[in-house]
C-alpha cells in the first residue's frame, strides 16, 4: 500500500487506530488517514483525475464522497475503523463486510461508537 | 422451613443466563456531570452490570471509545441498550452494531412506542425479541408490567424480563404495585429486573421487599445533587429490600393487633367505674 506522508504536524492518532493497523506509531493523525485513503483511492481506480461521486447520508447528514465501498467511507471521513460500528440502509453491516459493500447514491449509512446508555 | 432460609451470610446470588452477578443495582451510564462522577457512582454502587448504548459518531471526533475505555477500567459487564429505537428493524440493527462494538451478546431491548411516556411497544418489542434471539443475542426486554407480553417474551426465550416501575425518567417509583405483585407471583422463577422510574431508594427497597431480584436506575443518580453518595443510598436500600424479602415479611392487617402481652396486664378485668 502505497503510504502518503503528512507534511503537517497532526496529533498522534487514537489509540484504536493502532489496532487497525492503518497507521503506525508516530505517524500523522485522522486527517492524514482521509488523505491517504482519497490517494490510494484514486491510484486504485488508474489514477483518474476525478473519481466518481456520490451522494450519500451519513449520520442524517447528505455528504458528497468519491468512497465506492462502506469501508472507504469509514476512512475517508476519519474513522478508527476497529471503534465505530456501521448499518447501511437500516441493515446491520459487520466490520468484515465492509469492504464488499458498494455505495450506491442517496445510500443513508449510520456509523455510531459505544456511549453512555440508561 | 428452617432449611429453605437462606444464610444471610451467603445471600444466594443472582443468575442472568447462567452468568452469576453479585450486585442486585444495575446501573446506567448517562447523564452524569462527569465521566470522572459515573466511574465514582459505579463503585459506590457496587453494581457489577453498567448499561451503555451506541450513538451516531461526528467524524474526526472518535470520542465514543475513550467512553468505552472508561468503562472498561470499572472491571463491569456491560449491557447496551437499544434506547430511542421505535421499530424492531432499528432496534435490531441497533443491537447487531453494540455487540460488533461491545463484544457483548447481552442486549436490554428497547422498542419505544410513544415519545411522552416512552412505553414500550410490547408488539415490536416480541418481535424484535424473536429475531434478535434467532441471532444468538441473549435478550433483556424492557417490558411493562402486562402478563401476557411477559409470557411471550418468556415463550420466545427471553430468560430475564424488565418491567418498568414508572415511564423513563420520571422517578414516580411504583406505578402499579398490584400488576408488578402479580408478576412476580406468575413468574416466580424467572428473574425479574424492575426497570426504569425508580426515583428514591425506598422505591427500589419496595421493590426488592416484593421480591424483584434486581432494580436497574440511571437518572435516580445521575440526577442527585451528589451521585456517589445516592449511590450508596440504592445500594443500601436494595440489600436492605432483599433481606427483607428472604427473611419473609408479616402479613399486612385490617385491624390493630397489640404488640404487648395482653395476659398480666396491670388493672385487666377490674371495674373501672
Amino acid at each position: 500500500m502505497n503510504r502518503v506522508q503528512c507534511r503537517r504536524r497532526c496529533p498522534p492518532p487514537a489509540k484504536s487506530a493502532f489496532a487497525s493497523g492503518r497507521i503506525e506509531r508516530g505517524r500523522p493523525g485522522n486527517a492524514c488517514i482521509r488523505n491517504k485513503a482519497i490517494a490510494n483511492i484514486r491510484q486504485h481506480r488508474g489514477n483518474r483525475d476525478t473519481p466518481m461521486q456520490l451522494r450519500v447520508f451519513v449520520n442524517g447528514e447528505a455528504t458528497v464522497t468519491s468512497a465506492a465501498t462502506l469501508a472507504e467511507l469509514v476512512v475517508q471521513f476519519g474513522f478508527a475503523e476497529l471503534s465505530v460500528a456501521t448499518a447501511l440502509n437500516g441493515d446491520f453491516v459487520p466490520r468484515g463486510a465492509r469492504q464488499s459493500t458498494r455505495l450506491a447514491g442517496d445510500d443513508k449509512v449510520e456509523i455510531v461508537s459505544p456511549r453512555q446508555g440508561g | 422451613m428452617n432449611t429453605a432460609l437462606p444464610n444471610p451470610a451467603m445471600p444466594p446470588s443472582l443468575s442472568l443466563y447462567g452468568v452469576s452477578v453479585s450486585s442486585r443495582l444495575l446501573l446506567g451510564t448517562a447523564l452524569y456531570p462527569s465521566p470522572k462522577v459515573m466511574a465514582e457512582s459505579v463503585k459506590a454502587a457496587g453494581a457489577s452490570i453498567v448499561t451503555v448504548s451506541v450513538r451516531r459518531e461526528s467524524a474526526r471526533a472518535n470520542s465514543g471509545m475513550g467512553f468505552f475505555e472508561l468503562v472498561r477500567s470499572l472491571n463491569v459487564r456491560v449491557m447496551p441498550n437499544t434506547a430511542g429505537c421505535r421499530t424492531p428493524r432499528e432496534a435490531i440493527a441497533t443491537a447487531h452494531m453494540a455487540r460488533e462494538l461491545f463484544g457483548t451478546d447481552w442486549v436490554k431491548l428497547e422498542v419505544i412506542g410513544n415519545d411522552d411516556t416512552l412505553q414500550p411497544d410490547l408488539f415490536g418489542l416480541l418481535e424484535a425479541a424473536r429475531a434478535l434471539i434467532g441471532d444468538g443475542f441473549k435478550v433483556f426486554p424492557y417490558t411493562t408490567e402486562d402478563l401476557i407480553a411477559a409470557e411471550r417474551l418468556r415463550d420466545a426465550g427471553c430468560e430475564v424480563l424488565m418491567p418498568w416501575a414508572a415511564p423513563i425518567g420520571t422517578g414516580r417509583g411504583l406505578a402499579n404495585p398490584y400488576a408488578l405483585r402479580s408478576l412476580r407471583t406468575y413468574f416466580p422463577d424467572t428473574p425479574l429486573i424492575v426497570d426504569a422510574g425508580i426515583g428514591a431508594p425506598s422505591h427500589a427497597a419496595a421493590a426488592m421487599e416484593m421480591g424483584f431480584d434486581a432494580v436497574l436506575l440511571n437518572t435516580a443518580v445521575a440526577r442527585a445533587a451528589d451521585p456517589v453518595r445516592m449511590a450508596s443510598a440504592f445500594a443500601a436500600a436494595i440489600a436492605a429490600g432483599r433481606t427483607a424479602f428472604e427473611a419473609g415479611l408479616m402479613e399486612m392487617r385490617d385491624t390493630a393487633v397489640p404488640s404487648t402481652p395482653v395476659a398480666g396486664t396491670p388493672f385487666f378485668g377490674l371495674d373501672q367505674s
